[in-house]
């Protein structure tokens, strides 16, 4: 009991929820927060509460327009792709909240390569030398905190925090130095990019997350490595008393977050956007945390929530546009509720709430 | 050296929206709440003040002279109320749902930015650059004390308002029990909590008056500095998360924290008003937009090498249920 004697409610752990309880509660709490998005439509625009589904829907799963249900995969592969790579980092606790600014440096680092590479040299090289030096650049960005944090302790959650700014100052500036005329506009790459392939160039990003996704599974689930996140998770001291050399597995974990983060910032600019600016993750970086931690690390349950997010995203966006509101709010204002309402249903389905019937005799209550 | 003046006096104006944010957050860390949702309680309360000053403005008639007491007191309460209300959601998720702090705030961020943007935009700004000019000044005739006028008492209510809660925080939190306790919750809660003292009720209350403190910074960034003329590449979600380096930097302390907003302004203040002598190397201005960022892992860095001793609170983002061992 964490209420005061005379407060009327009172909360208790639930112990042994069926699975099926457990996921209407959470199916329950998806459908509210579909419902809240299409209320709070209704009251920006009203009278629009039948065509926000309409055309949410029509946003998403357009399959007369093929480049729809691509756009939409493509943003669920992105939030995929973060969300499982900073799982193995959040499993042993080491709260990596620098995403964002280590997606941006790894494809500040592929753009750079994309511009610059020499005209004669086959696409297909620039494409390597794109992602190596994305990978690179986002390998030193995830071991700088984490090198600090495995030898000093430093707090690594404000580290990756001001790591995020000075990723998005740095890109700016690296812009500023390449094009010298002052616009900002890094234009389109015409070298260093994807196949279009279905009339979308991220066609090929949505087959590489499928095979990091398999990857990624067995490495967090089956692997020796896997394991030792686990257990450092569960308790640095038994760690330590097993011999697993904690600070190894910090350093390691991080490179490999590097990796895949740098591969996801090469995705972004080479692969979907064919260009760069220092806004270009948008917020994704955030979006992952908030995934990878309501998908409690299960690589499954993380994929249904980055797909809900991604419909939540493209078909806000849709909407927002056919009812004349403004798109990006909008679409912030909707994820915001969505990921709030979830956050509620994780209570209700570890917790319970009793009313409290006089002084004597509690009656429960759902 | 009228240009040194001019310099310093936008410096402590700028220093105050930063000083609203880390006071609140340092209110908020010493009861062990991470809250990462400054950003978009800034924005909320910036929604609040400019929903308080549009209140007032249309209270009046069209060609009324303006109160120059009630244009700041006005859209200070509404921007109160706003930042407050954004501080219970961050509590009520993080004590009574007992949710992850980062995750909840991360949301929150994400929530009140998206709402603060939308409505701020759809608001008319009809007065409202006449308005943020009568606020400007506090004091009129502060240019006969000369440069120490121009520098000190040129400021707005804001400025000396935003000191006042500053000082009146670091007096509380170190020499009153209501601090003592605050401090208890936010090193060991379940210490605190053997020792009589209601942890979620001072965990509520701290991240509430924390969020009606870091409201008000960002009402004034919004009504005074850009008086109402809204737009989104000014984001006060990025002066949120520089208040959140501030309290680190300033080490939990709000006294220096007065110091570091004025740092950190200085910085943020140098790229825009010497740009006319950084025109010839564009990217030196973004090597000083990155110090503040620097700086505060420098010190991050150094408290954590030098020192055994953590100056954040000792259970910050720990969550405390009384059930869990």
């Amino acid at each position: 009991m964490s209420q005061k004697r005379s407060f009327p409610l009172y909360v208790t752990k639930r112990i042994g929820l069926a699975k099926w309880k457990y996921w209407l509660i959470r199916v329950g709490g998806i459908l509210l927060a579909f419902l809240i998005a299409g209320i709070v439509c209704t009251m920006l625009k009203p009278g629009s509460f039948l065509t926000f589904y309409s055309e949410m829907f029509r946003g998403c799963f357009d399959f007369s327009d093929i480049t729809t249900v691509i756009d939409l995969l493509v943003t669920f592969s992105i939030l995929l792709l973060i969300a499982l790579t900073l799982t193995p980092a959040f499993k042993m606790k080491f709260w990596n909240i620098g995403a964002e600014g280590q997606i941006l440096i790894g494809a500040l680092a592929a753009a750079g390569v994309a511009k610059f590479a020499p005209s004669e040299w086959p696409n297909i090289l620039i494409l390597v030398f794109a992602l190596f030096a994305a990978q690179v650049a986002s390998a030193i960005w995830c071991l700088i905190p984490g090198l600090f944090r495995a030898y000093f302790h430093t707090n690594e959650t404000l580290f990756t925090l001001m790591m995020n700014y000075i990723a998005a100052v740095l890109a700016s500036m690296m812009i500023s130095v390449w094009i010298p005329n002052g616009s900002q506009k890094f234009g389109t790459l015409t070298q260093g990019i994807f196949p279009t392939i279905l009339g979308h160039s991220g066609t090929l990003v949505i087959i590489f997350t499928l095979v990091i996704f398999v990857g990624m599974y067995f490495y967090i689930n089956h692997g020796k490595s896997g394991f030792e996140v686990a257990v450092i998770g569960e308790s640095v001291d038994t760690a330590r008393y097993a011999g697993i050399n904690v600070s190894h597995v910090t350093l390691r974990v991080m490179t490999v977050s590097g990796l895949l983060f740098g591969a996801i910032g090469f995705f972004i600019v080479c692969g979907i956007h064919q260009s760069f600016s220092p806004t270009i993750v948008a917020g994704k970086g955030f979006t992952g945390v908030l995934i990878a931690w309501l998908g409690h690390f299960n690589p499954f349950e993380i994929a249904l929530f980055a797909f809900l997010s991604a419909v939540m995203e493209c078909g806000t966006t849709t909407a927002a546009t056919a009812v004349n509101i403004s798109a990006s709010r909008f679409t912030a204002i909707c994820t915001g509720a969505f990921f709030f309402i979830i956050i509620a249903c994780e209570f209700f389905s570890r917790y319970q709430v009793h009313i409290r019937v006089k002084e004597k005799g509690e009656v429960e209550e759902a | 050296m009228s240009y040194v003046v001019s310099f310093l006096s936008l410096a402590i104006k700028f220093a105050t929206v930063f000083l609203f944010g880390a006071t609140g957050e340092i209110v908020n860390q010493k009861s062990g709440h991470l809250n990462m949702g400054t950003p978009g309680i800034m924005y909320l309360g910036a929604l609040g003040g400019i929903v308080g000053e549009r209140i007032y403005l249309s209270s009046i008639p069209a060609d009324a002279p303006l109160n120059p007491l009630l244009i700041v007191f006005i859209p200070v309460v509404f921007a109160i109320i706003f930042g407050a209300l954004g501080g219970a959601i961050f509590s009520f998720f993080t004590v009574t749902l007992r949710c992850n702090q980062n995750v909840t705030g991360l949301t929150l961020t994400t929530l009140g930015v998206g709402i603060a943007c939308y409505f701020i935009g759809s608001i008319d700004t009809s007065r409202m650059a006449e308005a943020g000019l009568l606020m400007q000044h506090a004091f009129s005739g502060y240019e006969a004390a000369g440069w120490f006028g121009e520098i000190f008492l040129s400021q707005s209510w804001f400025t000396y308002l935003g000191v006042v809660i500053a000082i009146l925080a670091a007096v509380i939190l170190r020499y009153t029990r209501v601090g003592l306790n605050l401090r208890a919750v936010g090193e060991n809660a379940s210490a605190a909590d053997q020792a009589g003292v209601n942890v979620s009720a001072y965990r509520y209350v701290a991240t509430i008056i924390g969020g009606a403190i870091s409201g008000i910074g960002g009402a004034f960034y919004e009504l005074d500095n850009v008086k109402g003329m809204f737009n989104v590449a000014d984001g006060i979600d990025a002066f949120g998360w520089l208040a959140l380096c501030i309290v680190i930097f300033s080490l939990w302390r709000p006294t220096i924290a007065i110091f570091a907003s004025f740092f950190f302004a200085c910085l943020s203040v140098a790229p825009t008003f010497f740009a006319p002598y950084l025109a010839g190397a564009g990217y030196v201005r973004y090597l000083l937009m990155m110090v503040p960022y620097v700086a505060t892992i420098i010190v991050l860095i150094v408290t954590s090498v030098v020192s055994k001793k953590d100056h954040a609170p000792a259970s910050l983002g720990v969550p405390y249920f009384r059930e869990d061992r």
